[in-house]
C-alpha cells in the first residue's frame, strides 16, 4: 500500500493505544482517590488509613479465602466520609457496586470504615447471613474492631476483624481457617501465613494457560483480523465500545480482582 | 398472483408481527410483575423476622425495666397490628407505628446502664437494627421494581397489551402521613 495509507493506519493504531491509556487512567481515577488497584475489590483504602504491610496481608488473606472457597469474597474499604448518607445506606450501595461474592451464592462480606464519621460496618451478603448473623457481626466488631479503633490502632483493627470474618466465612465451606489467618499479635512474629512455598502454580491462573498454542495463535489472528475490519468499516466504533465496556466495569477492581456479582440485602452490624 | 391473495398475505404478515411483539411484551410484563412480587415477599419476610424478634426483646427489657409498661405495651400492640396487615399500605403504617414505639424504647434504655451492657440485649438490638435495615433495603428494592413495572404498563405500545392482559398498576410501599404516631395508650 502507498505511504499515505500506511501513515493513516499507524495514526489509527496510535489513537487506539492512546484511547486505551485514557480509559485505563480514567477508570482508576474515577473509582478511588487513593485505593491501590493492585488489590482489586479486596482492599480499597481510599482514606489512606492502612499501611502497606497490612494492605498486602489483608489482600493475601482475602485471595486465599476466594481461592479456597471458589467464590467467597471479603472486601475491606475505607472512605473519607459518607457524603451525607448513613453508613447502612452507603454500605449496601457500595457492596452491590463491588459485587462481592458470586452471583449464585452471594457469599460476600464488606468491612467498611468511614474516617470522618468514625463509623464501621460489616455488611453481609445474602448467602452469608446464615453463618454471620447480625448479632455475630456486632459481636465481631465489639471484640476485634472497636477496642483497636478506640486505641488508635486501625491496622490491627482491620486485620483482626478481617481475620475473624474469614474464619467464619471459611467455616461456612467446612474449611478451618484458624491456623491460616493472622491477628495483630502475630504480625511481627508469625510465619503462619503467606503465599504457597513454591509460589503460585501456572494452573492457578485459569483456563487461558491450558489452551493449546495453535489455537491461541489462531485466536490472536482472528482478533487482529476483526480489529482491522472494524477500523476499516466503522472507524473503530465497535472496538472503542467494547473497550469502554471492559475497562469501566468494576472501576478500580480490574487488575487485582473483580467482584463476582453478589448482592446484599442490608444484613450486618454497625458500630 | 391475484390482488386479493397479496392483500391476504399482507394482512397475515401484519397479524404475525403483532402476535410476536405481543408475546415479547407479555413476557416482559410478566417478568416485571414477578420481580415486584419477589421484592414484596422480601419485605414480608423481614417484617415477619422483626415481629419474631420483638417478644425476645420485650422479655429481656422486662428483666431490667419492668415498670416501663407503657412503651412495652405499645410495642406489643404495634406488632399485633403488623401481623394483621394485608396490603402494602397497611403494612407500611403498622411498620411506622412499630418504629416509633421502638425508638421510644431506645430512649428509655439509656436510663438503664445494666440493660445496655447485657450481652443478650446487645445481640438482640443488633439483630433488630439489622432487620430494620433489611426492611429499608427491601422497601427500596420493592419501590424500584414497582416503578419499573408501572412505567412499563403506562408506556406505549406496551400499555395496549397491559390493558388487554389485565396488568394493573401497583402501589408503592409508603406510609400515610401521621401513621408514625402510635395511638396514645390511656389509662
Amino acid at each position: 500500500m502507498n505511504r499515505g495509507r500506511r501513515k493513516r493506519w499507524t495514526a489509527v493504531f496510535a489513537a487506539l493505544l492512546a484511547l486505551v491509556a485514557v480509559f485505563w487512567a480514567n477508570g482508576a481515577a474515577v473509582s478511588a482517590s487513593q485505593a491501590d488497584p493492585r488489590f482489586g475489590v479486596y482492599v480499597q483504602d481510599e482514606a489512606g488509613l492502612i499501611n502497606e504491610t497490612t494492605e498486602i496481608l489483608l489482600y493475601n488473606q482475602a485471595i486465599w479465602l476466594y481461592e479456597r472457597t471458589g467464590s467467597a469474597q471479603i472486601g475491606v474499604v475505607t472512605v473519607n466520609d459518607l457524603g451525607g448518607r448513613t453508613i447502612e445506606e452507603f454500605a449496601v450501595a457500595r457492596f452491590r457496586e463491588m459485587g462481592l461474592g458470586s452471583r449464585e451464592r452471594n457469599d460476600g462480606v464488606l468491612l467498611l470504615y468511614a474516617k470522618e464519621e468514625n463509623r464501621v460496618r460489616i455488611e453481609v451478603g445474602y448467602g452469608m447471613e446464615g453463618r454471620i448473623n447480625d448479632g455475630k457481626a456486632g459481636a465481631i466488631l465489639d471484640q476485634y474492631f472497636v477496642p483497636y479503633r478506640d486505641a488508635g490502632q486501625l491496622n490491627e483493627a482491620f486485620l483482626n476483624t478481617q481475620s475473624a470474618l474469614i474464619i467464619e466465612m471459611a467455616a461456612e465451606y467446612g474449611i478451618d481457617a484458624s491456623g491460616k489467618v493472622m491477628f495483630g499479635e502475630d504480625l511481627f512474629g508469625g510465619e503462619r501465613f503467606g503465599p504457597p512455598e513454591d509460589g503460585y502454580a501456572e494452573e492457578d491462573f485459569g483456563f487461558l494457560s491450558d489452551i493449546p498454542w495453535p489455537v491461541k495463535v489462531l485466536g490472536i489472528a482472528v482478533i487482529v483480523l476483526l480489529l482491522f475490519l472494524d477500523f476499516k468499516f466503522t472507524g473503530g466504533a465497535v472496538t472503542y465500545a467494547i473497550l469502554n465496556l471492559l475497562l469501566s466495569r468494576g472501576g478500580g477492581g480490574r487488575s487485582g480482582g473483580r467482584g463476582g456479582g453478589g448482592s446484599s440485602g442490608g444484613g450486618g452490624a454497625s458500630r | 398472483m391475484k390482488r386479493s391473495t397479496i392483500g391476504l398475505l399482507i394482512v397475515a404478515a401484519l397479524i404475525v408481527i403483532l402476535l410476536i411483539s405481543g408475546i415479547g411484551t407479555y413476557n416482559r410484563l410478566v417478568s416485571a410483575e414477578t420481580n415486584v412480587e419477589n421484592k414484596f415477599a422480601a419485605i414480608e419476610t423481614n417484617l415477619q423476622r422483626r415481629a419474631d424478634l420483638i417478644p425476645n426483646l420485650v422479655e429481656t427489657v422486662k428483666g431490667y425495666a419492668a415498670h416501663e409498661q407503657e412503651v412495652l405495651t405499645a410495642i406489643s400492640d404495634a406488632r399485633a397490628r403488623l401481623g394483621q396487615a394485608r396490603t402494602p399500605e397497611e403494612m407500611a403504617e403498622a411498620d411506622a407505628a412499630l418504629n416509633s414505639a421502638l425508638s421510644r424504647l431506645l430512649v428509655i434504655v439509656e436510663n438503664y446502664p445494666n440493660l445496655k451492657a447485657d450481652t443478650q440485649f446487645t445481640r438482640l438490638m443488633d439483630e433488630l437494627a439489622g432487620t430494620e435495615n433489611r426492611i429499608a433495603v427491601a422497601r427500596q428494592d420493592y419501590n424500584n421494581a414497582v416503578s419499573e413495572y408501572n412505567l412499563l404498563i403506562r408506556r406505549f405500545p406496551s400499555s395496549i397489551y397491559a390493558g388487554m392482559f389485565g396488568f394493573e398498576r401497583k402501589e408503592l410501599f409508603e406510609a400515610r402521613e401521621g401513621a408514625e404516631n402510635a395511638p396514645e395508650v390511656k389509662f
